[in-house]
Parts: C-alpha cells; sequence; structure tokens
C-alpha cells in the first residue's frame, strides 16, 4: 500500500518538475562558450567567458555571479549605435533588443579551495564559476571541476586501479579498492595511491593468473599444479600469522 | 588478554569456534575457556573445536532442542529459566584468569539475540570481572524480522554489558555475494581484528619485550566507561627479516636495521588505513571517546615514532585526548595497525537499523489485528446461520 502511495508521490514530483522546466525553457537562452575550462587546479586563475545573440523581444535585467575566489564579473550588451556595460563582484546590465544584438559575460577569479572530496560524485568537487539570471530566473550556469596535484594524482589512480578491479573477479582487489575510495574521500590522498595500486596489482595479478590458465593446455595444467602445491605450500606456511 | 569467550546462539558459537582455531595456529593465547550455548542441539553439534562438556543446550523443556525460530523474546525467557545451566558451565572457568568474559552473539536471531543480555547481566551480578559482549549485526539482506530482533537486542545488550563490539554484516558483504555463502571469510576478517587486539595484551615472555608493549590494563580501560565500540585494521607484507641467525652474525654490521624514515611512515599510512577505512561497524570517528591504537609486527618494522605519530593522529581525528597506543612484536612477515574505538555516537548504520525495525514492528502489529478480523470472516458464515459443535 505504501508503494502505491509512494509512487504517487513520485509521479506527482516528476510532474511537477516537467513543468517547471518546461517554464524554464520557455525563455532559454542560447549561449555560445566561448571560454569554458572544464576543470582547473586550485589556486589558479581562470576566466568563463559565454555570449549570446539578443532575440527577446521586451528589455530584460541581465545578472551575472560567480564563487570564485576574488572574483570579478563583467556583462556587456553591445549593439551597432550603444553598449551598455557592469563589472564588480557581481554585474547587472538592462538589455533592450532595439539597441543590443550581442551580451557577453565573463567571470574571472582563482579557483578555491575544495571543502569535500568524492571520487564517484566529482560534481561535489567543482566550483561554480559563473552563474547568470534574466530578470530573476536562472538561465545558465557554468561549473569548473577542481582539484589538486595530490587530489588529480590520486583520481588518476583510482581511475586506473578501478579499470583494472572491474575486469577482475578479486573479492581482495575490490575491497582494496573501495577503501581506497574512502581515504579519496577523506582527503588522504597519499595512502589512496597506495591502496589503488595495491587494488590494482591484485586486480592484475588475478588477471595475469586467469590468463594462464585459460590460455594453458595441459602442460600448463602441471604448471598450475605446482604452482597450486607452491600457494598450499606458502599458504601452509603462513597459516601460523596472525596480521593477514 | 584472556578471555571467557561464550558462544550464545548459532553465530556465537561458530565465531568462538574460530577464535578456538586461531588461538590454535597463531599461539595467541586469548581463550582461556570457550562455551557455546544454544537452543538447538544441531546447531551445538556443528561445532568443532569447543569441548563437548562446554556445550549447554538450553530451553529443552520447551523448544526439545530444535531452537527458537528467530523468537527473542522467547529466546530471552529460555536464557533467564535455564540460566543456572548455563552457570554450571560457567563455573569450570578458573575466572582468577581471566581478564574479562566475552560474550558473543547474532543480534538478528533468536537464541543468541535474546539470551545473551540476559547472560551478561547475570554475569555481572556475580563476578567482578568486565562482561564485554561482541554483537554482529544482521545483513540488510535478511529481512524486516531479524533487523527488529537486532534492534531491540542491540539496546538491551548496550545497557548489560561493560562495552559492546559491534561488527556489522551488513557492512562486510560483498556486492552480488549472499552472506551466507561468506560467513566463513566474515569470520576471519572477525577473528582476525579481535584477535589482534586482545592478542596484544598477551606478549609471552619468549617474544620480543619492546619498552611500549600494549597490555591488557590498556585494552580494559579503553572499553570502561561503556558504550559501543569498533574496530579498524589494515596490514601490510614486509621483508622477512633473519634476525640474529649466524649468517647474519657472522656478516656483523647492521643489516636488520631498517630504515627508520620509512618504517614511520608506513606505520602512519596502516594507521590511516586503519581507522578511515572498513571498520567492524562503519560510523564517523570524528567524537569518539576513547581510541587504543596497536601496531604489530616484527621489531625492526616498529618504532615510536611512528606508533606516536599514528597515535596523534588519532587524536585529531576524533577530537579525543584519551587515546592510547602501543605496540605488540610479533616474528612474521607482516605490520599491521588495529585501531579500537570505543564510545562511538555517530553512527548512521544504528539509526538506520532502528528505523527500518519500527516498520517492522509497526507492520507486524498492522497485520496481526487484521488476522483477528480476517479470520473471522473466513470462519463465520454471512448470514451466522451455522452453530459451532461446541
Ligand atoms: N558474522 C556471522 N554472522 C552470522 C553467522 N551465522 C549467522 N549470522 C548472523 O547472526 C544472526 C543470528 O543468527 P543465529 O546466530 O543463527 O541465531 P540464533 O542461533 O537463534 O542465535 C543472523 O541474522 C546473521 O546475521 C556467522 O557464522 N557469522
Ligand atoms: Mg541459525
Amino acid at each position: 500500500m505504501s508503494w502505491i502511495r509512494s509512487s504517487r508521490v513520485v509521479v506527482l514530483a516528476v510532474l511537477l518538475a516537467l513543468a517547471l522546466g518546461v517554464a524554464g525553457t520557455a525563455m532559454a537562452i542560447d549561449f555560445n562558450e566561448d571560454n569554458v575550462p572544464e576543470e582547473a587546479e586550485v589556486g589558479t586563475t581562470e576566466t568563463v567567458t559565454v555570449s549570446y545573440d539578443v532575440d527577446q523581444n521586451s528589455p530584460s535585467t541581465v545578472e551575472a555571479e560567480s564563487d570564485l575566489d576574488d572574483a570579478v564579473v563583467s556583462i556587456t550588451a553591445s549593439g551597432p549605435g550603444a553598449e551598455e556595460s557592469d563589472s564588480g563582484e557581481t554585474a547587472e546590465v538592462e538589455v533592450d533588443p532595439d539597441q543590443h544584438s550581442e551580451v557577453e559575460i565573463e567571470a574571472n577569479g582563482d579557483i578555491p579551495e575544495i571543502t569535500e572530496f568524492d571520487y564517484e560524485n566529482p560534481d561535489t568537487e567543482h566550483v561554480m564559476a559563473l552563474s547568470v539570471r534574466e530578470d530573476g530566473a536562472s538561465v545558465g550556469t557554468w561549473e569548473i571541476h577542481r582539484y589538486t596535484e595530490d587530489s588529480q594524482e590520486a583520481r588518476q589512480a583510482l581511475d586506473d586501479a578501478r579499470e583494472a578491479v572491474e575486469g577482475s573477479s578479486s573479492d581482495g582487489a575490490q575491497s582494496n579498492f573501495d577503501r581506497a575510495v574512502t581515504l579519496y574521500n577523506s582527503g588522504e590522498f597519499e595512502s589512496a595511491i597506495e591502496t589503488a595500486q595495491d587494488a590494482q596489482d591484485e586486480a592484475e595479478s588475478e588477471g595475469q593468473m586467469l590468463q594462464l590458465l585459460l590460455t594453458g593446455g595441459a602442460v600448463l595444467g602441471v604448471v598450475a599444479l605446482i604452482g597450486g602445491g607452491v600457494y598450499y605450500w606458502r599458504s601452509r606456511q603462513q597459516d601460523t600469522y596472525k596480521l593477514q | 588478554m584472556k578471555l571467557a569467550m561464550i558462544g550464545f546462539g548459532q553465530a556465537g558459537g561458530k565465531i568462538v569456534d574460530k577464535f578456538l582455531e586461531y588461538d590454535e595456529r597463531t599461539g595467541s593465547g586469548i581463550v582461556r575457556s570457550a562455551i557455546a550455548v544454544n537452543s538447538a542441539r544441531a546447531d551445538l553439534l556443528g561445532l568443532e573445536r569447543i569441548p563437548e562438556e562446554h556445550r549447554v543446550l538450553i530451553g529443552q523443556a520447551r523448544v526439545k532442542g530444535h531452537g527458537v525460530g528467530a523468537d527473542n523474546e522467547l529466546g530471552a525467557e529460555i536464557a533467564e529459566e535455564d540460566i543456572d545451566e548455563v552457570q554450571g558451565a560457567v563455573d569450570n572457568i578458573p575466572v582468577h584468569e581471566i581478564d574479562a568474559f566475552l560474550i558473543v552473539a547474532g543480534l538478528g536471531g533468536g537464541t543468541g539475540s535474546g539470551g545473551s543480555p540476559v547472560l551478561a547481566k547475570h554475569l555481572k551480578r556475580i563476578y567482578t570481572e568486565p562482561v564485554y559482549g561482541l554483537g554482529v549485526l544482521p545483513g540488510g539482506d535478511e529481512g524486516g524480522i531479524y533487523t527488529l530482533n537486532a534492534a531491540r537486542s542491540f539496546q538491551t545488550f548496550v545497557r548489560e554489558v561493560d562495552n559492546l563490539l559491534v561488527f556489522d554484516n551488513d557492512a562486510w558483504r560483498k556486492t552480488g555475494e549472499s552472506v551466507e555463502g561468506g560467513y566463513d571469510k566474515i569470520n576471519d576478517e572477525i577473528v582476525r581484528r579481535f584477535g589482534v587486539l586482545f592478542g596484544a595484551g598477551e606478549v609471552s615472555a619468549g617474544d620480543n619485550v619492546a619498552e611500549s608493549v600494549v597490555d591488557s590494563s590498556e585494552i580494559i580501560n579503553t572499553l570502561s566507561g561503556g558504550g559501543v565500540s569498533t574496530v579498524g585494521y589494515d596490514a601490510e607484507s614486509v621483508q622477512p627479516q633473519n634476525s640474529g641467525g649466524l649468517l647474519s652474525r657472522f656478516k656483523g654490521g647492521n643489516n636488520t636495521e631498517v630504515d627508520s624514515a620509512s618504517t614511520t611512515s608506513r606505520i602512519t599510512s596502516l594507521v590511516r588505513k586503519a581507522a578511515l577505512g572498513r571498520l567492524t561497524l562503519p560510523c564517523e570517528i570524528d567524537g569518539v571517546e576513547r581510541a587504543l591504537l596497536v601496531v604489530s609486527g616484527p621489531p625492526q618494522h616498529l618504532n615510536r615514532k611512528g606508533i606516536e605519530r599514528g597515535r596523534k593522529w588519532l587524536e585529531e581525528q576524533t577530537g579525543s585526548m584519551e587515546v592510547r597506543g602501543g605496540d605488540y612484536p610479533l616474528n612474521e612477515p607482516n605490520v599491521a595497525a588495529a585501531v579500537l574505538l570505543s564510545g562511538v555516537h555517530n553512527v548512521p548504520r544504528i539509526k538506520e537499523l532502528q528505523q527500518v525495525a519500527i516498520e517492522a514492528q509497526e507492520n507486524i502489529d498492522t497485520i496481526q489485528s487484521e488476522s483477528e478480523e480476517n479470520l473471522e470472516t473466513l470462519v463465520e458464515d454471512e448470514e451466522d446461520e451455522l452453530d459451532p459443535l461446541f
């Protein structure tokens, strides 16, 4: 019963979202992304530039803001005979379709420190570089994925490990990988890299073993038997260990 | 640290059996005595190492050795009724030789879930030794009744023991694998973690005794103050060292010295991985009341600086000023860090467990109240023309 009720709620929410979406797109602006970096290192200075051709029928107020550090935002509306512009921490310009044919919006500032790392949801690491409103309604937002040297290296190590782990069925590799993700998310990049490499090594060594067994025939069967014997012997040896 | 372990119910019995195996294999000497208590005869028969005379069947009069079928209220009742039989087995324990009791049980079932809080209460009344619990939470896929059992037992068990160490099956379930199939491996993980921790206080004369070896009282002090505890763990292999063999003595030199910077950084990295990786009960470590760090491995691979740094780091992460640390020297080519976090508060999993339990309880109540009506409509004819026999 409660399932039905909750699914009704979901349907309602979807309808509502659709309705809002339609209202939002009714006045959508077709932006040209003149310069929008996808990602940037923390502390570097970046510029985001977008523009659009004015095709509205009536005058509108365009505002822009940015979460970059020490951001300067500027809006320039220009036409054959007129130019209107504003800049500062935020900017606001009256765009008049009778006078202006193009609007350019720019944000310049430093990439702020990352407060939360999330390997699986890189969005969390984004910074909002530029957000534009027209008559109070949001019409566009541009985000930049940010990283530090260490976080980037760790993310790369995790990406590599993930590929290896996904292709293997090793539980140990998977649990090491999960741990590497936890470490990454808590900002422990050095340990994350180490653990990701452990995961990758484990996954790959398993992969190689598999390859060996698959391609081999009777000869390899013997090799495997010996290998198995050695493994058994070693595991017997290890049996008295407490730590792993 | 020497423990008297009592496995209550099936999971509890199996885990204590595993502890005995670990003890035997590694010579840890943690389990001074082991007892299994169950209402299911078959479960007791399935044990391998717990001596037969230490296996106690309870509730025979009521359930005839067939178990309580995940009814933990019944589990608690028969434990209370037959507590003397359990005490009979406990009487064989040389209590003056143990540092504490450890009652082990799966909290989602019936016998262990209901009986272990009853036993804890009883032991605490009789003995001065601390009584700890090791409670296993059910996997999330086990269903509402197990969750309800676990939530109720958890609440009671925490109240009755001096500290409840928790292991969450759900966090250790491998994706795509049912917990059932994986119990053996999971039990190995449980035993290794708690084994290293309790083993730390049990360095025998033959082992290399270092300056800062953890002893039982540090474990007890970390656990005292009560509440709920979780354990983090990580290990790494190192090059086996030839410590003091004839050849190395001949060569002289200090080839058994290990580069101290890398030793330190290995230890600190292990400590982080242990605390931030998968805990036996996943939780936020910020706000933990007390912690104990045990770094274990060959003496050449242990150093004070590493342990001290790891300990400091734990202080920062937990915000607690009561973080103890020490080493547990062992001659094997592995280095490990075990972190006991005692008095954890921020545990989303417990809140989730309680939520699901409340829903299950409500669901059960509704079905029960509807069931009487439904039966009535089924049995009674519509016009009430039929009469019962008598
Ligand atoms: N870790 C672990 N958990 C178990 C094992 N067997 C059962 N469980 C868990 O323990 C819960 C209680 O089951 P069980 O011990 O059989 O109940 P009891 O015999 O009535 O006390 C189950 O819901 C499982 O979550 C085991 O061998 N290892
Ligand atoms: Mg059972």
